[in-house]
């Protein structure tokens, strides 16, 4: 494999139409590939703004500003330039595909942070930090990443570690220098000191579930029987929204899938396929996806028409009920008394009430399903793990201190209890980089008399 | 004197310290002709600090010489005065053994030892070391001029330049009343050796009968005492006391008052000494805190009348100790035969030699003991020996004699000195090691047996016990795993144990899983075969007890062995340029340049070397 030897080229603006759009080059070749495509005549300063021409076959196919960056401070630490063209697709592919035919080489997503990461002008947090942030569109999820990149979260994981070594270093105190008149922590205490650092593990964990939610935005399906008005009540929604991010049609058999930004929230909306239609082969495939969406959804809006046969919802009705808003549709047509019938029967304590087709109340539904999202924030938010990475880490981290707890209850001795919290301290450093055994000497002797 | 100039040498000791006589030794056992040179005869194999070998991390050091072919294991056992297993409350892999020495019977042994063997002694001064083409040609003396070998091991100690600090006096010396070595610093310099410097300190040496220890608290070692070595039969050694006293107020408070006398903060001190034996002004000032400092007076030798006084080592000024010292009880009218003092010495970094400890500029000329900065008499003779063999090896045209970390704690030691850049003189310690659930003390026989086998210095009767002991092993450890005791006979031994009772046949391996039940409480309702081998040999109790009890640990550990071995055997060539790997932060790529890693994994285990940085090497080497 090959690292950092060929020049890539990407749009590193958003696609679509827009006002001005910015081409990145990154790599040796890049001052080569400007020279062969513009009137620049190899005129490059650093970091200043340049007037040129983008010609093809002594054509001009855009007047562009240029910025050099030299490396090695640019971005990527390498040779970059940044086209700042017009946002036509059409312009903007036609400068790509000019650098590429020029020796530059389409990047993949997120090669340029990689490049950044893997020529150390950032560490891994970072660098997953500043992915998060090129992914996210939204702006919770943005200020969540910022956290990442300015450490919040670094600076939180490198307490809990701190914590680790502390006690590692109690129990190694023990064990290297017994002989000292220093006087030892008992199992009890380590113990205690181990709960405390699971609690702290546990609420990062579980600020994952809503990290990942602001992060990669929040999966909705739309789930009830056929005529229930599923598809009317997403109609309502994206036309109460104007940010509709994108839209996606399927068959009448597949499914439908919207996206809309509410309150900078992503929100991503999954009409499924009635699962109730006659079962042809083309059918079947619709039924095992919408189960497999609605498997994969964070959240299900079941769409009541409480004029139809009430049993016909029986299958909709899941145990646990804290992924699920009800929705009740048509009010502009039913009668209260209806509705009453239907909540009694099911025992649904709160429901919201709409009419799809009078979009009365889309509002107070996707406030709901705000609230139902911010319900979930912990309590600071800049300690949100949003990298899925770090939740796996945390996760492992947890485990490892669990079964130092299981050795302290079976009475092992102190080697063992150190040789889980080692285990333990390697899962984060995955995450925050190794730790030698020197750096815990070095934490014993600033903290503790030895030497006989 | 011996007549020695014309001879040609197969190797040169240089120093009769515990790495020189280790060296010397081994590489006489392997059949090489071979030239000790020691600045005094009388004075080889002294300890010169503190009358003790083993402790903690130490004592396996000992028994891994000891399965070797080393001789410190033997002489201890033969001439120690006080025996203790330390750390008996933790798990086994943590034991480890320490003995109080008798300095004069210990130092006589080993002399005795070198003149049975008919090893050529010399006292001499090494001045220099010659060198032709990047290869060792011999040594230059002070008195009789040059000597020519093919290789050399410089294990010179505390000498190098070494310079004694009391107060505001300074001398030049190896030991107090020893004369230094000068010279071969700048020789070696002069061939692209970079050195520093370093700094240790002892304390004063009191005279035992203008002592008051009658009011003191004794210590005494164990009552069924264990050896060190593996050879060592019939083991009765004595059991002399140490006593324990503290300071004070008082103590603290002239200490304080003259630190502007204290050479460690005046400046006068430049080397850089060990923090976890820190001299008491040093205690003093960086616990202020602490009102009280333990003090151990250990017997330097049986019926002794010098007394080492352990915990109070200084540079302070004469008189200064002398005031401190009346302060602390049972030491109110004490008298001394010398003052403490600290000296400073030239080390070579170890980063200037390989994990055969040959220097990497100069072929076939090792470097071992206190000159790599370790300190301690036990890791001195471990890297004493490991040179030997490794010359030995080298002029046999044989593959290098490697010890991993997941060998033994000599493996842990020479591969922390090729990967760190030591400021302080290195000492081992359990935490060092990453596997030391699997590096105990007693088992170093099992771990480096083979090894044993092919440097060829033990016995093969050493060999075949291990291999009958490992065989034993295996076999129990399958019974156990295989077969069952029944309530009836078990019950009663669970009760009596606080442990809870079975309903059916409970499995012997998972029996002696739980904590609270050992192999001694069954060992009655054993097979006559198990039995009366248990009762033979009380090690195949401890060694199959630990591999039974924490099997889970070990067998994680191993997975963490093997995942490392990938590494291990990544060799990264001699020539490499790192600056040339653009992925490398400038940081990295200079600390992979001095250091110049052997291995993959050794790059791995430098400060400052990301994953990342690893992944990149990788990469690299791959392409």
């Amino acid at each position: 494999m090959k690292i950092n030897n060929d020049t890539i080229v990407a749009r590193s603006t958003a696609a679509g139409f827009s006002a001005l759009a910015v081409i990145r080059l990154s790599g040796p070749k890049s001052t080569d590939i400007i020279n062969k495509i513009s009137n620049i005549d190899n005129n490059f300063q650093h970091s200043r703004a340049m007037l040129t021409q983008i010609l093809s076959r002594s054509q001009t196919i855009d007047e562009v500003m240029i910025t050099f960056f030299r490396a090695p401070n640019s971005y990527t630490g390498e040779d970059m330039i940044e086209i700042s063209c017009h946002g036509s697709p059409v312009i903007v592919r036609e400068i790509i595909d000019l650098c590429i035919s020029k020796g530059a080489r389409m990047a993949e997503p997120g090669e340029f942070t990689k490049r950044r990461f893997l020529n150390n002008k950032i560490d891994l947090t970072q660098a997953e930090g500043i992915n998060n942030l090129i992914h996210s569109q939204t702006k919770a999820a943005t200020r969540s990443s910022k956290a990442l990149l300015e450490g919040e979260i670094g600076r939180h994981l490198r307490y809990i570690k701190q914590q680790i070594i502390d006690n590692i270093s109690l129990l190694e105190l023990e064990l290297d220098f017994t002989e000292e008149e220093i006087e030892h922590t008992s199992p009890d205490t380590i113990k205690s000191n181990i709960y405390k650092i699971i609690d702290a593990v546990s609420s990062l964990i579980k600020t994952y579930q809503y990290g990942r939610l602001i992060h990669s935005g929040l999966k909705i399906a739309l789930i009830g029987p056929p005529n229930s008005g599923k598809s009317s009540l997403l109609n309502a929604i994206i036309k109460e929204e104007r940010a509709i991010i994108s839209s996606k049609a399927g068959t009448t058999r597949d499914f439908i899938q919207e996206t809309i930004d509410h309150n900078g929230y992503k929100l991503t909306f999954f009409d499924t396929a009635g699962i109730r239609k006659p079962l042809d082969s083309l059918e079947h495939k619709g039924i095992d996806k919408s189960r497999e969406i609605i498997n994969k959804s964070d959240l299900q809006l079941l769409i009541i028409d409480s004029s139809q046969d009430h049993s016909i919802y029986n299958e909709f009705i899941p145990e646990r009920r804290d992924n699920i808003l009800f929705i009740v549709n048509k009010i502009d047509i039913i009668r209260n008394n209806q509705i009453h019938k239907f909540t009694s029967k099911y025992d649904i304590q709160n429901h919201i009430e709409v009419s799809a087709l009078q979009r009365t109340n889309i509002d107070i539904l996707n406030d709901k399903i705000i609230s139902w999202l911010e319900d979930k924030k912990p309590e600071s938010e800049d300690h949100i793990i949003t990298v899925q990475r770090h939740y796996n880490v945390l996760k492992k981290t947890k485990q490892e201190l669990q079964k130092a707890i299981q050795s302290i209850q079976n009475g092992f001795a102190s080697e063992f209890i150190v040789t889980d919290l080692r285990h333990a301290l390697s899962k984060l450093d995955e995450i925050l980089g190794k730790t030698t055994n020197d750096e815990i000497l070095n934490n014993i002797f600033s903290n503790f008399c030895i030497g006989k | 004197m011996f007549h020695v100039k014309q001879n040609k040498y197969d190797v040169i000791v240089v120093g009769g310290g515990h790495a020189g006589v280790e060296a010397s030794l081994a590489a006489k056992r392997l059949g090489m002709k071979i030239l000790l040179i020691t600045i005094s005869k009388e004075s080889i194999a002294r300890m010169s600090c503190n009358p003790s070998i083993g402790g903690l991390a130490k004592g396996h050091l000992v028994t891994e010489i000891d399965a070797l072919g080393g001789e410190m294991g033997k002489a201890i056992d033969a001439t120690g005065i006080q025996f203790k297993i330390l750390n008996k409350s933790k798990g086994k892999a943590v034991w480890s053994l320490r003995a109080q020495a008798d300095k004069i019977k210990y130092a006589n042994y080993m002399q005795n030892k070198l003149d049975e063997e008919k090893v050529s002694i010399l006292e001499d001064i090494v001045v220099g070391v010659t060198a032709k083409d990047g290869k060792i040609t011999g040594v230059l003396t002070e008195e009789n001029g040059k000597f020519s070998s093919q290789s050399v091991i410089l294990a010179c100690g505390t000498f190098l330049n070494g310079t004694i600090t009391i107060g505001e006096d300074q001398y030049k010396g190896g030991r107090l009343n020893e004369r230094n070595a000068q010279g071969l610093t700048s020789s070696l310099s002069k061939l692209g050796f970079k050195h520093g410097r370093l700094k240790t300190g002892t304390p004063a040496r009191l005279k035992k009968s203008t002592l008051n220890l009658d009011k003191l608290e004794k210590q005494y070692g164990d009552k069924n005492p264990t050896p060190f070595s593996y050879f060592t039969e019939n083991f009765n050694p004595p059991d002399i006391p140490c006593y324990i006293t503290h300071t004070n107020k008082e103590t603290h408070k002239i200490i304080r008052e003259n630190l502007d006398r204290a050479p460690l903060f005046t400046g006068v001190i430049e080397g850089v000494g060990p923090r976890y034996c820190p001299s008491i002004e040093d205690k003093v000032v960086r616990f202020e805190d602490r009102n009280s400092h333990h003090v151990f007076l250990e017997p330097e030798w049986e019926d002794s009348d010098q007394i080492y006084a352990n915990g109070i080592s200084t540079s302070l000024p004469i008189d200064v100790q002398k005031d401190y010292i009346q302060t602390i009880e049972g030491l109110e009218n004490s008298e001394w035969f010398y003052p403490g003092y600290a000296i400073e010495y030239d080390f070579f970094p170890s980063y200037q030699i390989y994990r055969t400890l040959e220097t990497k500029s100069i072929q076939n000329l090792y470097f071992a003991g206190q000159i790599n900065g370790t300190s301690g008499y036990e890791e001195a003779a471990a890297l004493g020996l490991i040179a030997a063999i490794n010359s030995y090896f080298k002029l046999d045209n044989k593959a290098p004699f490697i010890l991993d970390r997941s060998n033994a704690y000599i493996g842990v030691l020479i591969d922390d000195l090729i990967t760190k850049d030591p400021r302080e003189p290195y000492r081992m310690f359990t935490s060092r090691a990453e596997h030391r659930l699997i590096l105990r003390f007693d088992n170093s026989d099992r771990r480096l047996y083979k090894h044993s086998q092919r440097i060829g210095i033990v016995p093969d009767s050493f060999i075949k016990k291990v291999e009958k002991k490992i065989r034993f092993l295996k076999d129990f450890i399958n019974y156990s795993k295989d077969n069952y005791l029944s309530p009836d006979q078990i019950n009663p031994i669970l009760k009596q144990n606080d442990s809870s009772t079975v309903n059916n046949g409970i499995n012997i391996n998972r029996l002696l899983k739980r904590p609270e039940i050992n192999l001694t409480d069954i060992i009655e309702l054993l097979p006559d075969k198990y039995r009366k081998q248990f009762k033979k040999h009380s090690d195949y109790i401890d060694q199959a007890e630990v591999d039974i009890k924490y099997e889970g640990y070990i067998k994680r550990n191993q997975k963490l062995i093997d995942q490392m071995k990938k590494y291990e055997h990544v060799k990264i060539p001699d020539n490499i340029d790192f600056s040339k790997i653009n992925t490398l932060k400038k940081e990295c790529v200079e600390k992979l340049n001095k250091i110049k890693p052997e291995t993959l994994a050794q790059a791995s285990r430098i400060s400052g070397v990301s994953p990342s940085d690893v992944t990149s090497l990788m990469i690299y080497l791959k392409k």
